[in-house]
């Protein structure tokens, strides 16, 4: 794949012979701010003409280090040379500034929002010093590739989410930089801009032979990256392309379903360490094994009544979750230390379940002034099981939450939680539930352990009750060994299961979890969902949960998918792959030399959905002889050599994008350009 | 010095001011807002005294002492008491501020050529004003002396009254107020409402441009850009000068307009001298703006690092001149000490370009030197 896509690129060429071969060089850099260390010992080499990315969650040290390598903030220790051009001073740095451009992280930040996308260019543009015939030129060929070309006199507060990192993106571009440092421009986007923006910057890196290196939360989009580093609390703990750290930890994932998937998860996790259930599958990573052995080797453990093993390379998730666990081998495990409670297991799933659901909301409607932040929304949950609640920052999730747990009045609808309708019971309703926000709330100042007493206290639990309580939730989220510890000091996995462990306080029937992972990584991620999984199975608790990671989806019993405050699809994973199967057919992934021609050829003749994910061309057949035979001879009489034809599984952003689409379609909008701008409330 | 890219930041900005409601009411509706509360409410005149007489006399001498208050318009007399309590219970309420008390006698002892005494009773909350309100007792308590000694001396020598006055008070002081003549407080605070505005509204608004930009991110366009640091600096400085210009003629226009005092200096002179002084509280707006991160730390260090020193050391409530050596140091580093003497120059004295050169040059030294600053101390490589 890699091969294929150089190809593609005009690299390496362009340049005097006088300038080295890696446009960025970083050698042993370190960073402190205050107590905490940014960055330590960072070794990086960038090639010209190359797409590196830096994966890594929140606070891995990402943003210090692109600052650092932009020359826009200083770093305590090491080397950082760019274009040859060593940066130690800030006069050095103003000799590569001319030829960088570099995006900050927020969604708009660097924007203003009160200028239009024109000025908000012109802006940008006079600040580089771009001629005016260069610019009028250059504007009017990004405003038309990024669709934005009509919307030039909009205010950028009025801008949706998609459309603002779009402009974001011209303005950094407008004076053709050699080197781009784009920091998060896909967070918090919905799937369908966040596809539309790797094809643009793609297409710019292709064509104008630049180099880009781009920082992201988000494993999957190691696909569009050449190479990339993986970064860990200010770590690099792996680099290279994505297939050379795939080879890193090889082995096979094993799937299949199972009747008690939480037994069956304890049982296979005494002989592999990397077990997740997702929804009613076990999914196993069988390290250092071939799928064949791989199912022999299932086949003598797993409980008798599994279902049908299915076999699938893991992916870089499952890999960099592989490292990790490496990496603190010895060290304890964190969750879950195996002990089941098995009688309590064993009782039926919904044990709970009277009929009537623990969540119920009905045609749900909230007006922030004109602006109509969720529309019509109904689901239900029932007690024991978790639903997952998807979409793009701005599409309405918080708002759903806030109001069905009494924070917000709805503009119309109902609901229920616990028994109690949402609206007139706030406070009874208060008292059944445990929330969980976005930025959990915390004190840092205090100790883990009186966080915890701080919260039994304003719950009401008497001090008898208190301390056998607290005992309890350390054991059930795994906090022991951190309670002494300020929380301020604690690594951003452990805070988050402070603060769940905060919320279940008092025992709540139902708890609401507002983007729990956001900010933790891969291994911290995958023991959140553990402990949420026994939440729901073992004590019968009803989970709804937000997030924006797709993955996630798939450990969900049910899901909404919610597009700018509407939900456009629901179900369970299962289902909603199943309908997109029967509706659009199978996904057939074509890797080519050229993705971005093939892509245009593609939408112009009978595919307008084709679209590029990292580097290969994906679209959606019903049949695939047909169509594939019909594009072989597009892409032949094009001169474009096809490498790789292959017939993936339905993901679940195939499902979130084919709806966000429908949606758009049905509402006579061209895709990403949904208005109006939706902000938080 | 590259000047299209300083056209475009200036040019930027002044959008983002108009177009911002709270930042637009910040910078026009505020000004004048501030000048009328803090100059009416600075009025430190002292007129129309509530007071109170306690009369045990009755007799037509503590009659005519009564009136002598009643005329004057320094005193509002409220009527009289009879019991002493009463003085204190109305006095306690700020129903009164002062009381003057009679004796019984009083009449009797003037009569027969003894001295007589009278007792005044003043509210000692705010010294000032009771210092004042003394005085003012003190004069007519004088003049009715006077006027009983002249009566006496025209009775008994049978001299025609004019030549009694001659006589009895041969030295007689004619005081004359220069520049303010009838000594109208708002004639001096006005003016310096001027400059007291002037010295806080624009390191606020300045430093609040310079903070959202850093608390938003937008501010790494310019970390990351070409753009020079003077380049920035005279970028961002050009909009909020002349904004706070515009404040200035509003408030100059409101000083002449309501306050209604007299302007007799040059008002291109002063104006001249206005325009420095906002570049220089604005500049300082900008060095505040370089150590703070958040906005609300960015107003509330602007109004403490210019609003109380302004006040202390303007001399506009004590003047230079009575400052200790340090003090008048510590006034001499601040601009408004310089502003204000040209607001008095101006205003009052009606000096024109050459008596406000010394502050012309003064304020225009400060805002070189404050410029230099900035540009050394913002860094487009910061630490954090």
């Amino acid at each position: 794949m890699d091969a294929a896509a150089l190809v593609d690129r005009i690299p390496f060429a362009s340049r005097a012979g006088d300038e080295p071969q890696n446009v960025v060089e970083v050698h042993g850099v370190g960073k402190k701010y205050q107590r905490t260390v940014a960055l330590r010992e960072i070794e990086l080499k960038i090639r010209r003409g190359e797409v590196f990315g830096l994966i890594g969650p929140d606070g891995s040290g990402k943003s210090s280090l692109i600052r650092a390598m932009a020359g826009v903030q200083q770093y305590d220790a090491g080397t950082i040379d760019v274009f040859g051009i060593r940066i130690d001073s800030q006069r050095s740095a103003e000799r590569v500034k001319p030829r960088i451009g570099l995006m900050p992280q927020g969604l708009g930040n660097n924007l203003y929002p009160e200028l239009s996308i024109n000025e908000n260019i012109d802006y940008f543009a006079g600040l580089r010093l771009v001629p005016q015939d260069i610019l009028r030129e250059r504007k009017e060929q990004l405003l038309a590739m990024t669709r934005l070309a009509e919307f030039r006199d909009r205010p950028m507060k009025q801008l949706s989410g998609g459309m603002k990192q779009k402009l974001g993106l011209v303005c950094t571009l407008i004076h053709q930089p050699e080197l781009v440092l784009l920091d998060e421009p896909t967070t918090g986007v919905d799937p369908v801009s966040r596809r539309e923006f790797w094809s643009i910057l793609n297409d710019q890196v292709h064509e104008s032979g630049m180099t880009a290196i781009i920082s992201t939360a988000y494993m999957d989009e190691a696909d569009y990256m050449d190479r990339l580093a993986l970064l860990m609390d200010g770590k690099i703990i792996s680099q290279g392309s994505e297939d050379t750290l795939l080879k890193r930890a090889p082995g096979t994932i094993v799937s299949y379903a199972s009747k008690n998937v939480l037994l069956e998860t304890q049982r296979i996790g005494r002989h592999h360490r990397q077990v997740q259930s997702l929804g009613d599958l076990v999914r196993v990573f069988v390290r250092d094994t071939d799928p064949e052995t791989a199912r022999e080797c299932l086949e003598r453990i797993a409980s008798p009544d599994h279902g049908v093993f299915s076999t699938s390379p893991p992916d870089l998730e499952d890999v960099v979750a592989g490292l990790l666990i490496d990496d603190s081998a010895g060290t304890t495990p964190v969750t879950g230390d195996g002990r089941v409670d098995h009688a309590a297991v064993a009782r039926p799933l919904t044990c709970h379940s009277d009929g009537s659901a623990s969540i119920r909301a009905d045609q749900l409607v909230r007006d922030f002034g004109t602006f109509r932040a969720v529309d019509h929304v109904c689901l239900e949950v029932a007690a024991g099981t978790i639903f997952g609640l998807l979409g793009s920052n701005g599409a309405g999730k918080t708002t759903v939450i806030k109001m069905l747990t009494g924070l917000l009045p709805p503009t119309s609808g109902s609901g229920s939680v616990a028994g109690a309708a949402i609206g007139r019971a706030s406070q009874s309703i208060r008292e059944r539930i445990g929330y969980m926000s976005q930025s959990f709330s915390l004190y840092l100042d205090l100790t883990a352990m009186e966080n915890l007493e701080f919260y039994a206290g304003v719950y009401g639990l008497f001090p008898t009750q208190r301390s056998k309580r607290i005992a309890e939730l350390v054991e059930q989220v795994g906090l022991q060994g951190h309670q002494r510890r300020l929380t301020g000091d604690l690594p951003m996995g452990i805070r988050q299961r402070l603060a769940l462990a905060c919320a279940l306080v008092h025992r709540p029937r139902v708890i609401f979890l507002d983007e729990p992972t956001s900010g933790v990584d891969v291994i911290g991620r995958r023991q959140f969902w553990e402990i949420l999984v026994r939440l729901a199975r073992q004590d019968g608790v009803a989970i709804l949960v937000t997030t924006h990671y797709m993955a996630e989806a798939e450990r969900c019993d049910d899901l909404a998918l919610m597009y700018a405050g509407r939900v456009v699809a629901s179900g369970t994973p299962a289902k909603l792959r199943d309908q997109l199967h029967r509706r659009r057919g199978t996904p057939l992934a074509i890797a080519t030399s050229s993705p971005m021609r093939s892509l245009r050829l593609a939408r112009e003749h009978g595919f307008p959905r084709a679209a590029i994910l990292g580097r290969t061309l994906r679209l959606l057949t019903t049949d695939i002889q047909r169509d594939q035979r019909r594009l072989a001879e597009l892409f032949r009489d094009a001169k474009i050599a096809v490498t790789d034809w292959r017939h993936d599984d339905i993901a679940m952003e195939d499902v979130f994008v084919d709806s966000i689409l429908t949606q758009e379609e049905s509402l006579g909008q061209a895709p990403g350009q949904t208005f109006p701008a939706a902000e938080r409330g | 010095m590259n000047f299209r890219r300083v056209v475009t930041l200036a040019v930027k900005e002044a959008r983002e001011i108009t177009r911002d409601r709270l930042l637009f009411t910040l910078a026009f509706l505020m000004p004048p807002v501030m000048m009328v509360v803090i100059g009416f409410g600075v009025n430190t005149d002292v007129r129309e005294i509530p007071i109170v007489i306690l009369d045990f006399d009755r007799t037509s001498s503590s009659r005519e002492l009564a009136y002598k208050f009643k005329d004057s318009q320094y005193f509002d007399f409220i009527g009289y008491v009879r019991h002493r309590n009463e003085i204190q219970r109305l006095i306690t309420d700020s129903k009164a501020r002062a009381a003057i008390v009679i004796p019984p006698r009083f009449h009797e002892r003037l009569r027969s050529g003894r001295p007589a005494e009278v007792q005044t009773i003043i509210d000692g909350a705010i010294p000032a004003r009771a210092e004042t309100v003394g005085s003012y007792v003190s004069a007519v308590i004088a003049s009715f002396s006077q006027r009983q000694v002249t009566d006496h001396l025209a009775f008994t020598q049978g001299i025609p009254p004019a030549a009694a006055t001659a006589l009895a008070s041969p030295v007689s002081l004619e005081t004359r107020f220069l520049y303010n003549e009838a000594m109208t407080s708002l004639w001096a605070i006005g003016p310096g409402c001027i400059m007291t505005v002037l010295a806080f509204i624009p390191p606020i608004i300045a430093s609040v441009g310079v903070v959202r930009e850093k608390e938003c991110g937008s501010i790494d366009n310019v970390y990351s850009s070409t753009l020079t640091r003077p380049e920035f600096v005279l970028g961002k400085l050009i909009p909020y000068v002349v904004i706070s210009s515009i404040s200035f003629c509003m408030l100059f226009a409101t000083t002449l307009l309501v306050f209604q005092v007299p302007f007799r200096g040059s008002p291109i002179a002063f104006a001249v001298t206005g325009i420095l002084y906002v570049t220089c509280t604005t500049l300082l707006g900008m060095i505040i703006s370089f150590f703070v991160r958040s906005q609300i730390a960015a107003v509330i260090l602007a109004v403490l690092v210019t609003l109380i020193p302004t006040l202390q050391y303007s001399g506009m409530i004590v003047p230079l001149s009575s400052l200790s050596d340090a003090g008048r140091l510590q006034a001499r580093m601040l601009p408004a000490s310089y502003f204000f003497e040209a607001i008095q120059a101006s205003f009052l004295k009606g000096t024109g370009f050459v008596g406000l050169a010394s502050s012309i040059t003064a304020l225009g030294i400060y805002a070189l030197v404050l410029y230099a600053l900035c540009c050394l101390k913002f860094s487009k490589r910061p630490k954090s």
